[in-house]
């Protein structure tokens, strides 16, 4: 059980990482409406302790950066973007993804 | 766009995750972590911004339970051979010690006054009380106050300085006003729940200084001891209004006498209770933080 665990949770600490930066690549994000939006990803489960240390770690990474903007309705907002090093990052990401899926998914239905 | 105002529990919630972050923030790069601590901020104010007036104990919970225990943003992102951070008490000095230790005992004087005098208004003794209020009012102008930040004890003088005004307009209502009995009982009742509630602002109180000298069994003792006081004083007080009920039914003429002379006879029990699960553990906590400075 102890083993199940663990492998599931290298798997979706992974994961989030590849959803974060494949959300980014579509729009920019505020930090709180990001977390929201992983955190809600079903089967993924991820708390939002997770999530915003992920972020910080890819802005030091330099793959995404981020903008406080002031916001009339309530606190100053920081806003997500993926860098061009994200972009690269995220194709090759990508590239590997679909590559280990295909080949898992004929592993498991064979 | 000014942040939405909080209630106080719910502001001391607030106060207590966010040092709690800070400190396991230590584990990370500097960098790292003040980017999480400012994004956790800015997460708890934008989850607050869908409320409007005053935030509650409730709402602030909620918020931060969605967040997670303040642990969990080291998790994954600390280097697993790092030491867990030492809490700053642990390297406090023995100056600081002993100003903890100055302080725990002036609320000890404090508190034995408060635990004789919670009874006291039921027989028109309301001395007691304006000294409770004094002394712990003094508590919070002591320089501890401030440097170990207990806003605990910060409410309670708020508390306390209404409640002096308020025994002052009573007092002065009672002079003059031949129809004191009618307000005397409201009064003895306000003046009951302000001391529990104080009383339970101190519990809180105490229970922070636990956590910051890393007293985390002593901090249970408080808790549990908090639970039994609180238990004892609502079955002992459903028990006084129920027999005042039936004084004052089977005998009106001579119930407020009754009244007077039950209180009198319940109040030595009453001080045994104050004395095991209030007064003792405060004052075994200030043994233990005082031996430090001895040894």
């Amino acid at each position: 059980m102890a083993n199940d665990l663990k492998w599931l949770t290298q798997l979706k600490k992974g994961l989030l990482e590849l959803c974060c930066l494949n959300l980014l690549s579509r729009q920019e994000y505020y930090g709180y409406e990001l977390a929201r939006t992983l955190s809600e990803i079903p089967g993924l489960s991820v708390s939002l302790g997770t999530v915003y240390p992920l972020l910080s770690r890819l802005k030091q990474e330099g793959l995404v950066n981020s903008t406080l903007e002031e916001s009339p309705q309530g606190p100053a907002r920081r806003r997500y973007a993926l860098t061009e090093t994200g972009r690269e990052h995220l194709q090759k990401m990508n590239e590997h993804w679909n590559e280990i899926t295909a080949h898992v998914n004929i592993l498991i239905s064979s | 766009m000014p942040p939405l105002p909080r209630s106080a529990e719910a502001e001391r919630l607030e106060a207590d995750y966010l040092k709690r972050l800070k400190q396991v923030l230590t584990r990370l790069p500097n960098e790292l972590s003040v980017d999480i601590f400012e994004n956790v901020n800015n997460h708890i104010s934008a989850a607050l911004a869908g409320y409007s007036g005053e935030v509650s104990l409730s709402q602030m919970a909620q918020v931060l339970e969605e967040l997670g225990p303040p642990e969990s943003f080291v998790e994954e992102e600390a280097p697993p051979s790092q030491p867990p951070p030492i809490p700053e008490m642990n390297h406090a000095n023995n100056d600081s010690r002993q100003e903890l230790s100055e302080s725990l005992h002036l609320l000890y004087t404090a508190s034995i006054i408060l635990v004789i005098g919670i009874w006291i208004p039921l027989i028109d003794l309301y001395l007691f009380d304006i000294i409770a209020c004094f002394l712990i009012s003094k508590i919070v102008l002591s320089p501890a106050h401030k440097r170990l930040d207990m806003i605990d004890l910060g409410s309670s003088a708020k508390i306390c300085a209404w409640s002096l005004v308020g025994l002052f307009v009573f007092s002065v209502l009672e002079a003059l006003s031949p129809l004191w009995g009618l307000i005397g009982l409201p009064f003895a009742i306000a003046s009951l729940v302000y001391s529990l509630v104080m009383m339970w602002q101190i519990y809180a109180g105490l229970k922070r200084i636990c956590q910051q000298v890393e007293l985390s069994s002593f901090s249970t003792r408080i808790e549990k001891a908090r639970n039994t006081y609180f238990t004892f004083l609502i079955i002992s007080i459903s028990i006084g209004i129920l027999l005042a009920a039936i004084v004052t039914l089977s005998s009106p003429t001579n119930s407020e006498v009754s009244i007077e002379v039950m209180s009198l006879l319940l109040l030595p029990v009453n001080w045994f209770f104050g004395w095991m699960f209030f007064l003792k553990p405060l004052k075994d906590l200030q043994k233990q933080i005082e031996s430090p400075i001895t040894s």
